[in-house]
């Protein structure tokens, strides 16, 4: 089963720093069906289970994955997910 | 006094001889450039001929708040403050938040043209109707915090709204600030000099009036509307919770971040100088709005450790943790807030600031600065207590690396020689801001056309990453397919430029916040021209509001064109055009002259500009019905 590498920020009662894990998932799987199994595992108190989807920074090693993208972003063995609360201006 | 919001009125003062006078802003006028920056960019044109010294007498200063400013409209607070600008020698239009420009509008007057000099230091007070220069020899030399607390003791009245300079703009430094209601700055290109060249240490105003909209009723109700529907956009929360700098981590994460003066891409500990960091660690102790805004971005932060003193401020912004502290590879958070709040006090632009200490600091470890040259200064990278030693001879013009930087990167170089200016982080004078335009090539192109020089805060093309559903539908009707969201692309990118040029140019006219219209979406041309409508009892189009956008981005670029302004102006700092970005996803990535060239003759031909030498052709001003004011610089 490949595993990837998912790195969270804001999600773990912080808003700064990041938290890493290593996720199996199943092969061919997309990048939203990990996001989907994240989100139901999370604790429903969590930021993570109750996240508007709008609100989350999509990343796949190094690259920036757009909210319409997520569905049809395969994952591959050492791919590098990062998930952030989406942050925006400047 | 209660007036109609479409009878606008032009305070006029002038500083050499005393003379305050009002004149009407014609109707005509205010139809066709909308108000705030068009009818400011319009009193340019016409009063301040070519060829005019920046910092001379004849320059002139003008304050103009948005048209809706001073109204329930979301995020309607802005004020364009313009002038010819003392870094470029080109136009300069400067937005900026706070409350002063709605206090302005309640005392009577919709602009304050300012020219002349006087001959001692002076703040004019303006007191609804009653409008008065008064000496300002003992606050000048002063602080801005502590020019704006005497102020106010000295007039009685703690809610008086203040625009003032620092020693910065006192001593004439090319990157100085306008700072409003003491925490938002008017800073990029000098404005802050050209204040400090007439004497004119303040602004102060009191406003007891109103003002009357034709459709009250339906204006109230489109405005909360908008209100409620900005408060729901993707990115409004973020906006709220850490400011811009809540970018930080995402920037790092993408290797999008500027550190050490744009030569490197990322720099570890970037989350300590994270508006993230900022709550979860308890610097943050409270957040302000600016005039009719329900995003309140601004924050305030105090120290903890205190490292260097007890520091109260606001922000840190986004471009201020970019250049105060990545750029000269600072992580310190307590530096930052403290390089923050001496640029604030003095009276600096943060973004021009921080890159020309990177640039020094670049050239000290490359052996170009050394010695005497480096006034006894060790200016490595990360050397916080040389940062902050810097940032008041900058504003003092203190010593010979102080008196040196204090002109910019662009004549720092020129001095310094060698290979100095390639890492000079600026163009036509203007130091970059801190986005890389090597790897988004709508913010090149928007960077390398931009009369005041490179920066976001002109024409900021957020959208074209095409991270949220509201920016890839905007993509979307700019270019007809989201396909185009994409930040690399070269394709459309002339058409995502020009699109957002209109917008922003209708949004700083009528006075809203960019972060409304191109950050968040929320405010967008269908609504802007319906409040404008409403208020003013006209009958606007959105097509007619972006319209009026771009004929007052040709009527700056006829400013500039004027004063001798061409395509060759038209470009990106050295290291944005010829150093590749070294890693990560836009790994090789660079905006070379050819990717220039290519992405300028689209535009020009977009706009109507001829294109050998980006002048307007006749026939784009009679289409924009520019020929009557700026006829005489178009090419057939």
């Amino acid at each position: 089963m490949p595993q990837v590498t998912v790195r969270f920020c804001g999600f773990n009662g912080k808003a700064s720093g990041f938290e890493t894990r290593m996720e199996d998932v199943t092969q061919g799987a997309s990048l939203r069906q990990l996001w989907e199994r994240l989100r139901c595992s999370a604790d429903p108190d969590d930021l993570l289970a109750r996240i508007d989807e709008r609100q989350v920074l999509f990343i796949r090693n190094g690259e920036l994955v757009s909210h319409e993208s997520v569905e049809g972003t395969p994952l591959d063995e050492g791919d590098a997910v990062t998930l952030m609360v989406l942050a925006i201006g400047g | 006094m209660i007036r109609d919001i479409g009878a606008q009125r032009i305070l006029n003062v002038d500083l050499s001889s005393g003379r305050i006078w009002r004149e009407e802003v014609e109707q005509e006028d205010l139809l066709r450039f909308l108000g705030g920056r068009g009818i400011n960019a319009k009193l340019l044109y016409e009063r301040v001929p070519k060829g005019v010294d920046p910092l001379g007498p004849d320059n002139l200063l003008i304050f103009g708040p948005g048209t809706l400013t001073g109204t329930s409209a979301p995020s309607s607070g802005r004020t364009s403050v313009t002038c010819k600008g003392p870094a470029t020698g080109l136009y300069l239009k400067v937005s900026v938040g706070g409350h002063l420009g709605a206090e302005l509008k309640y005392a009577g007057h919709d602009y304050v043209a300012i020219r002349g000099r006087s001959e001692h230091p002076v703040y004019l007070w303006i007191d609804d109707e009653a409008v008065e220069l008064r000496d300002a020899s003992h606050l000048w030399g002063l602080g801005t915090r502590e020019a704006d607390r005497l102020l106010r003791e000295e007039l009685g009245d703690d809610e008086v709204e203040v625009g003032l300079i620092g020693p910065a703009g006192e001593n004439g430094v090319l990157f100085s600030c306008i700072i409003f209601s003491l925490y938002n700055s008017a800073s990029r290109g000098g404005a802050g000099a050209v204040m400090g060249s007439k004497n004119l240490k303040a602004l102060v105003a009191r406003g007891t009036g109103g003002l009357r909209l034709a459709e009250g009723e339906q204006f109230s109700e489109l405005a909360l509307q908008t209100r409620r529907a900005l408060s729901k956009d993707a990115g409004s929360e973020s906006l709220y919770r850490w400011g811009t700098s809540g970018s930080m981590p995402a920037l790092n994460e993408l290797k999008m971040l500027a550190s050490y003066n744009f030569s490197q891409v990322r720099i570890d500990g970037a989350e300590k100088i994270s508006g993230q960091y900022l709550e979860d660690e308890g610097y943050l102790t409270g957040r302000e709005s600016c005039f009719s805004c329900s995003t309140a971005c601004h924050r305030f932060v105090r120290s903890k450790a205190h490292s260097y003193g007890v520091v109260r401020d606001s922000g840190p912004e986004l471009e201020t943790m970019l250049s105060l502290g990545a750029e000269c590879g600072i992580v310190d958070t307590e530096a930052v807030i403290k390089s923050n709040q001496l640029c604030n006090d003095y009276g600096l632009d943060v973004i021009s600031a921080g890159h020309v200490i990177s640039w020094a600091m670049e050239s000290y470890e490359k052996g170009l600065i050394k010695g005497k040259q480096a006034d006894d200064l060790e200016l490595h990278f990360g050397n916080v207590e040389s940062q902050l030693e810097l940032i008041r001879r900058i504003a003092l013009r203190e010593g010979l690396l102080g008196d040196l930087l204090a002109n910019g990167t662009k004549q720092a170089a020129e001095e310094v020689g060698g290979d100095s200016w390639k890492w000079a982080i600026q163009a036509k004078g203007l130091e970059q801001s801190a986005c890389d335009t090597r790897a988004a090539k709508s913010y090149a192109l928007a960077f390398a056309v931009n009369p005041r020089g490179p920066d976001h805060l002109m024409t900021e093309c957020y959208a074209e990453f095409g991270i949220t559903a509201e920016a890839r539908a905007l993509i979307k009707e700019i270019t007809g397919d989201e396909k185009y969201a994409v930040a690399t692309m070269l394709e459309k990118r002339s058409d995502i430029v020009r699109w957002h040029e209109d917008c922003y140019a209708a949004s700083d006219a009528l006075g809203f916040c960019a972060f409304a219209t191109t950050a968040a979406y929320a405010v967008n041309p269908e609504n802007m021209a319906q409040l404008f409508s409403q208020a003013l009892g006209v009958k606007l189009t959105a097509e007619e509001l972006m319209r009026a956008g771009r004929r007052i981005v040709t009527l700056e670029r006829c400013f500039n064109v004027r004063e001798g302004g061409r395509r060759e102006d038209d470009k990106l700092p050295w290291r944005m055009m010829n150093e590749p970005v070294p890693e990560g996803a836009n790994k090789g990535q660079v905006t070379d002259q050819r990717t220039l060239d290519r992405l300028l003759d689209e535009y020009y031909q977009k706009h109507g500009w001829e294109r050998e030498t980006g002048i307007p052709r006749r026939e784009t001003l009679q289409s924009l019905d520019l020929t009557g004011l700026c006829g005489d610089i178009a090419v057939d």
